[in-house]
């Protein structure tokens, strides 16, 4: 029996082994991980398969920024997000969009917990609040 | 109308255009006032979180994947799934003399129907305690205005005597005889217009009592004049267990803006034994290791952390002091248990209630041989330590041979006259509850039965002859009274005037 610590240790190392050589989570590396997993089947497989599959989600979220939109951005403001992003935190971050009409106009960018707001229906959540 | 529009464009036009940033998570599980929230990966420790509807919580649990938060507020509004955001504060109260008078929450949110508190300074509720330099040795007297504890167990201010006692043995009640006495002698004190005078300001912490219980010491200190200088923080039994576990520390850093402000302040926590409950129920539900009596196993640092926050600073940090008076409840009088022993070790004495004292009718039911005051007669004026030095001894002297005359009838005429004198202390020591008794009237009667006033009067009417003595003094000898607190020894001459003054009542009581 693996204690959860050492359950977290090795599925950090089977992250390692499923990132590209830009840090970003590789669906072929993930297969192969997957694949070897299932062949050499360790002690606490599921817990190891579940740790493994929070430690991808997270780093996936780390690695994507989903740009929400209410009016379409162009594909300039786009790679400018995405290069403003890349160097804010260091690492290669991939830009998804996502339209969303309850923001009334602005954009709201997420990078994992971190939030970018930049819209009209954030304000007005500030202004209620203040008023 | 237009007024609100005003106010709209007004906030409109101070509105940030820029980006706001936020860190956020989502909560995966909400239970007992304590949320388990997912992302918030920048959340700090004792970090106040944002969550929906404007309820605030605390970060308590920081684990890989997720953070553990006690919820200060309403939870039944709360969900999973619902976002919550970081705020980069620390959790702060409203501190001032504007909370003097006032009834308020954990959070200081007023809870009296008196309106906003209108303080404009707030203190951090988690504080680091005054270090060792700052820090000076007590030597100024806390008064309770009960004479079995101002003579044998003497409070200094700074001090932290701790009131333990199984459940209805008269604790509150010490503490808010303490709190009552503060206040008579800060009315005093500030007419009097000595520059040199300084008042004891109060707060009261109560920490899961029943909301009757609270109400009744409310009105208890309003029919005393004593909420003037009294603030009062409430996190009654009906609130979640995170307002309980908080409030010692919310009412503590009100206490400690008055002692950092160069005044004296008193606090009493009522009591530390339910507050020790709520942590444990707050740990039990984030699933931290439990110990000993399932409590965590930083229960000790709980309280050590809040008990050291009580000091006396010396000059250079404005001279002024937080005296606790942290209140246990006991079970079945075993002061051995977990969150007593931890309390014993922590502060600097403890005042014994006995059930078994209170229900012979000696109250206030103090323990004299398990009360100790560590400070010792630093925190007495040295009238009290003349008149009242021997009488500890003469208690315990008598308890021995009271309970070895219980086998013979022939006594020697010493040990009878030790019985005697003994018997007629723990009469002298009866009082009622919320009728603290000045010092100075304090020392003539001590010094009336040293001096063999009271060994003519029957046992079973030394109480009368108490009140009527203390009533003659109250009434005839203002200048004495005065005399006493002005010099606050017994000279020769003062002597001479208490005896000639004694023995005129004696006489008058005699008839």
């Amino acid at each position: 029996m693996l204690s959860i610590k050492k359950i977290s240790t090795f599925a950090q190392q089977l992250l390692k082994h499923s990132l590209d050589s830009k840090g970003l989570v590789s669906p072929k590396l993930v297969q192969v991980t997957l694949q070897t997993l299932k062949l050499k089947k360790p002690a606490n497989h599921l817990a190891i398969l579940k740790s493994y599959k929070f430690q991808v989600l997270r780093k996936l979220q780390e690695t994507t920024a989903l740009v929400e939109y209410s009016g379409c951005p162009s594909e300039d403001q786009i790679s400018a997000i995405q290069k403003l992003l890349s160097k804010k935190y260091n690492r290669h971050i991939q830009v998804k969009t996502k339209e969303n009409p309850s923001l009334l106009a602005g954009i709201r960018v997420s990078v994992a917990d971190d939030v970018y707001e930049s819209s009209a229906n954030g304000r007005l959540g500030i202004l209620a609040k203040t008023v | 109308m237009s007024d609100i529009v005003e106010l709209i464009e007004k906030e409109i036009a101070n509105l940030e255009t820029g980006i706001q940033e936020s860190n956020v998570g989502k909560i995966i599980q909400i239970a007992d006032a304590v949320a388990r929230v997912s992302g918030l990966s920048k959340v700090m420790y004792n970090e106040m979180i944002a969550f929906p509807g404007g309820v605030m919580g605390i970060a308590l649990n920081l684990e890989s994947d997720q953070v553990g938060c006690v919820i200060l507020g309403d939870t039944s509004n709360l969900k999973e799934g619902d976002e919550v955001k970081t705020t980069g504060k620390l959790l702060s109260v409203p501190v001032g003399k504007e909370l003097l008078g006032r009834v308020v929450d954990t959070l200081g949110n007023p809870i009296d129907g008196k309106g906003s508190v209108g303080a404009t300074e707030t203190y951090p509720v988690e504080r680091i305690a005054p270090g060792i330099m700052p820090r000076k040795s007590v030597d100024q007297p806390l008064q309770t205005g009960i004479m079995a504890i101002d003579s044998m167990i003497p409070i200094g201010r700074g001090q932290r005597e701790l009131i333990i006692g199984d459940r209805a043995t008269g604790k509150t009640t010490i503490a808010i005889d303490t709190i009552i006495n503060q206040s008579n002698i800060n009315r005093i004190g500030i007419a009097s217009g000595d520059p040199n005078f300084r008042p004891v300001y109060s707060i009261y912490v109560a920490v899961g009592q029943k909301n009757a219980n609270v109400a009744r010491t409310i009105k208890v200190l309003e029919e005393a004049d004593a909420m003037e200088f009294t603030i009062i923080v409430s996190a009654p039994a009906a609130d979640n267990p995170a307002n309980q576990f908080l409030a010692p520390y919310s009412g503590c850093a009100m206490g400690e803006w008055f002692m950092e402000n160069g005044m004296d302040a008193l606090i009493v926590y009522d009591d530390l034994s339910k507050q020790a409950v709520a942590y444990r129920q707050i740990s039990l539900v984030l699933k931290r290791p439990s110990g000993r009596e399932a409590y965590p196993g930083d229960v000790f640092y709980l309280h050590s952390r809040l008990l050291e926050r009580s000091a006396r600073v010396n000059e250079e940090n404005g001279n002024g002091s937080l005296t606790a008076l942290p209140i246990i409840e006991t079970q079945a009088g075993d002061i051995s248990a977990y969150i007593p022993t931890n309390v014993i070790s922590i502060t600097d004495g403890q005042i014994f209630l006995e059930t078994d004292l209170f229900n012979k009718g000696i109250r206030p039911a103090v323990s004299v041989g398990l009360s100790v005051s560590r400070v010792g007669s630093a925190a007495q004026i040295k009238a009290t330590k003349q008149v009242a030095g021997k009488v500890k001894l003469q208690l315990a002297q008598y308890r021995e041979l009271a309970a070895f005359a219980q086998f013979g009838s022939d006594l020697d005429a010493k040990t009878k006259a030790q019985l005697d004198r003994g018997a007629r202390i723990m009469e002298i020591f009866k009082q009622p509850q919320f009728n603290p008794l000045p010092i100075e009237v304090q020392t003539i009667i001590i010094w009336a039965v040293q001096n063999d006033f009271f060994d003519s009067i029957p046992v079973a009417d030394i109480v009368n002859a108490k009140d009527s003595l203390r009533n003659y003094a109250e009434t005839s000898c203002q200048d004495l009274i005065e005399k006493i607190r002005q010099e606050k020894k017994l000279s020769d001459s003062l002597i001479e005037s208490l005896r000639e003054s004694v023995s005129r009542w004696k006489e008058t009581f005699n008839a």
